[in-house]
């Protein structure tokens, strides 16, 4: 009986066992990051590069968003970065208010986010503040989870001599074995001042787990987009609101504007797709009885379990290396100056030739016309076939209706600079000296399932959104998107100006795509002494990360 | 009912709908739902108020056909219902969610494939002409190789002999005629205006007129159906491109 028993079991457990197996993992998301020094000063800008594997190509995120946190979890900044064929690099400034210790930089895609299970890169960069005249003991992540990357000997890297004066050109020879390379996608090398207690942040990366995922209002792969994702509370009693329609838009020459309906959680979401920078978005909730609402964006910063850190002090060499980098940065600063990155630019790639609401039936420009001092004179001389009307306190505007040869009996879609105007008294102190372009559109316009009794919209001359933060269930946000991609700025040749000292702790960095097994580089020591590491890492297609390094003494 | 009581009536019927759906922004009665969220650009449109005025149809196809568009931006809509007219050369959609019919903007449209019936469907793309009629037009697109074969379905008024207007009363003496027009589109680009017989696809090539004919002849292809065109298209693109 036990033994018939014990078969059917055996028997079933198999089946079990073929079963799970069988079943199709779904693709997990792995990405690394390489920041290309595990030592700042605040005030730096770390830069990086970033690789994507993704078993299934097409469901592989382009986007990479990477958050500089605090040994606490607290976040101070994000970026997001895009990818190009699994690879990209991006920057994040260190602020000039960070307190010393050590820092976590994370990576991860939206989907990574959303999956519990999925394991985060986390990687680890001490920071010294320029104004801290003590420093005594930082909180270490301790190594028990520490990943290393495997050290090859497949690299060979050589220099002409071991010791090297400051300002002097290095040739560095670089030779890989084919065998390697074949299965190598990327090589970054990197040269640059280091610490002794460094090394390990430069050499290995600490996977994160999830606290909890970011549930998804929509499934969603970001590529080349992101997506801007928040809630819609009633400002009477905090409560979500279901139905809502929460009305995006970014002022623009040609602007743009998107709708989405709030699910029963008070949850709306938008797709960005190509937007660089820092974009102007307004958000407006209209909500059943024109009930008070207000909105909140959601950060989708990820949450990982708080790190287990233990205190140490910093002996004789650390406190010294410290020193000197502060003081090197302080008179980087002093020569060189600031160099403040300015954060508001914004490029919106155009899907279409037409705004939203399509070609325009006319255009006016009542620039070119006799001088009007309100928009009242402007409508009636100017804008044949808008209906601008103040009777009772009260003010209407009705378009022509080419489609029905009568005027729309309902107010038609008003823009300001892009953004829908809901009161038209916004106009009424517009003249011909204020505005710049009128669109009019004479038809009944569907957008989605909106559809509008004709459209007006309006450019101003001096494009101030200052009458937007006075509405209710309004809201002005200043949302990051992607990063505008920039170049590095690394210069791995001789300086010009010999006068002004170089401090640059990064003394080379490049990323290379494809090798054939010999390469020569050079780059010049700066005014600082000490070991400079010349790291080469190289990042295998089975996701394995080698990498091979060379000390040499700057004095 | 006659039938011009029964057409006012379904056209009352459509705006009854449309005046309690349609909507600026938000409306307390009928308030928009999730389902109207999409990740894709929203379609763009004016309302549609085209009323014939001949016999004959303006129409490709009478009914609503299932369609799958995809815009210039790349994004794809799967489940829309269109009809295609031929006389205004407009994609016309019909919105289940507000009850609404609309002409859809030709800027944002890249190509749709539309059902033609049991299964079956063909390809439009939206083609820039640079002859007369000049600008953007909706093609079918009957071979998509290197050398393409297209075809402009286009509604005409023609004249004919007086009738009496059923719908409207008086008389008429007019309807609307359905033309095929044929384009051979060679690899550089230029669009060659073909038709239903060989002289015209011959006399593209006068060098290869004797190759051609023997080719045309071996393959028995007679150039009476627009398969005849499509196999012609594809000898020329493996023979001389």
């Amino acid at each position: 009986m036990n033994e018939k028993f014990g078969n059917i079991s055996l028997y079933l457990s198999s089946i079990l066992l073929l079963i799970v197996l069988t079943i199709p993992t779904k693709a997990q998301e792995q990405i690394y990051l390489f920041p290309d020094r595990s030592l700042a000063v605040s005030g730096d800008t770390i830069w990086f590069s970033i690789s994507v594997f993704n078993s299934e190509q097409e469901e592989m995120s382009n986007v990479v968003h990477v958050q500089l946190d605090n040994m606490e979890n607290t976040h101070i900044s994000k970026v997001s970065v895009l990818c190009d064929n699994g690879t990209g690099t991006g920057y994040i400034p260190v602020p000039d208010s960070l307190s010393s210790g050590i820092y976590a930089l994370r990576a991860f895609s939206l989907i990574q986010n959303s999956n519990y299970e999925s394991e985060v890169n986390q990687r680890f960069v001490t920071v010294y503040n320029r104004f801290e005249e003590e420093l005594f003991t930082f909180d270490f992540p301790l190594p028990e989870n520490e990943i290393k990357y495997q050290y090859s000997t497949a690299v060979h890297i050589e220099t002409e001599k071991e010791d090297y004066k400051k300002g002097e050109e290095v040739v560095v020879s670089l030779d890989i074995l084919q065998d390697v390379l074949a299965n190598t996608s990327q090589v970054i090398v990197t040269a640059g001042l280091e610490e002794a207690s460094n090394v390990d942040f430069a050499t290995s990366w600490y996977p994160a787990a999830h606290k909890s995922a970011v549930k998804l209002p929509v499934p969603v792969v970001e590529k080349n987009g992101i997506l801007v994702s928040g809630k819609v509370h009633s400002a009477e009693d905090n409560q979500p609101v279901p139905n809502a329609v929460v009305i995006l838009s970014i002022p623009d020459s040609i602007p743009y504007l998107d709708y989405c309906v709030s699910d029963s959680f008070g949850v709306f979401y938008f797709y960005l797709r190509n937007a660089f920078g820092t974009a102007d978005i307004v958000l407006q909730a209209l909500a059943k009885n024109s009930m008070p609402c207000t909105i909140d964006l959601f950060e989708d910063y990820i949450d990982a379990d708080r790190l287990v850190v233990s205190e140490k002090m910093l002996n004789h060499e650390e406190l010294v290396f410290g020193e000197s980098v502060i003081k090197a940065s302080y008179f980087t600063k002093l020569f060189s100056g600031y160099k403040i990155e300015s954060s508001r630019s914004f490029a919106m790639q155009r899907q279409f030739r037409h705004p939203f609401y399509g070609e325009p039936t006319k255009t006016f420009y009542p620039d070119l016309f006799v001088d009007l001092p309100d928009f009242q004179d402007v409508s009636r001389e100017i804008l044949h076939g808008v209906q601008y009307r103040e009777r009772k306190g009260e003010t209407t505007i009705r378009l022509l209706n080419l489609g029905g040869d009568a005027v729309f009996k309902e107010e038609p879609l008003k823009l300001l600079d892009g953004i829908p105007v809901f009161d038209p008294e916004v106009f009424a102190p517009m003249g011909t000296d204020d505005i710049a372009r009128v669109d009019v559109v004479y038809e009944k316009k569907f957008f989605g399932d909106l559809s509008f009794s004709g459209i007006l919209s309006i450019y101003t001359k001096n494009r101030s959104l200052s009458w937007v933060d006075v509405n209710q269930s309004t809201g002005h946000f200043e949302y990051p998107c992607l990063q505008m991609q920039k170049t590095w700025s690394f210069k791995n040749h001789d300086v010009d100006n010999t006068h002004i000292p170089n401090f640059r702790r990064v003394l080379y960095r490049n990323k290379f795509d494809s090798l054939n097994g010999k390469k020569e580089l050079r780059f010049v020591t700066s005014d600082l002494k000490g070991d400079a590491i010349i790291r080469v890492i190289l990042i295998q297609k089975d996701q394995k990360v080698l990498y091979s390094q060379k000390i040499i003494k700057v004095e | 009912m006659n039938v011009r009581g029964k057409i006012v009536m379904s056209v009352l019927a459509v705006f009854m709908v449309a005046a309690v759906s349609a909507q600026q922004f938000y409306n307390s009665v009928n308030p928009l739902t999730t389902a109207s969220n999409t990740l894709n650009y929203k379609l763009t449109g004016n309302q549609y108020y085209f009323w014939p005025k001949y016999i004959g149809s303006v129409y490709l196809n009478e009914e609503w056909c299932h369609a799958k568009l995809e815009l210039e931006n790349g994004d794809i809509y799967e489940d829309v219902y269109v009809k295609l007219n031929t006389y205004l050369d407009e994609m016309i959609m019909y919105n289940e969610r507000v009850g609404s019919v609309i002409s859809l903007d030709k800027t944002i449209i890249h190509e749709f494939e539309m059902e033609q019936g049991y299964g079956t469907y063909g390809l439009f793309r939206k083609v820039n002409f640079d002859r007369i009629p000049k600008g953007y037009h909706y093609v079918n697109v009957l071979y998509d190789g290197s050398v393409k074969l297209y075809l402009w379905h286009k509604t005409e008024v023609v004249k004919r002999s007086l009738y009496k207007d059923e719908i409207h009363g008086g008389m008429r003496d007019s309807e609307y005629k359905h033309m095929l027009n044929y384009y051979i589109i060679f690899p550089d680009g230029s669009m060659n205006k073909v038709s239903l017989d060989r002289r015209s696809f011959l006399q593209l090539f006068p060098e290869q007129r004797r190759t051609l004919k023997r080719l045309f002849r071996r393959n028995k292809i007679h150039f009476y159906t627009a398969t005849d065109l499509v196999q012609a298209t594809k000898i020329i693109e493996e023979e001389i491109f």
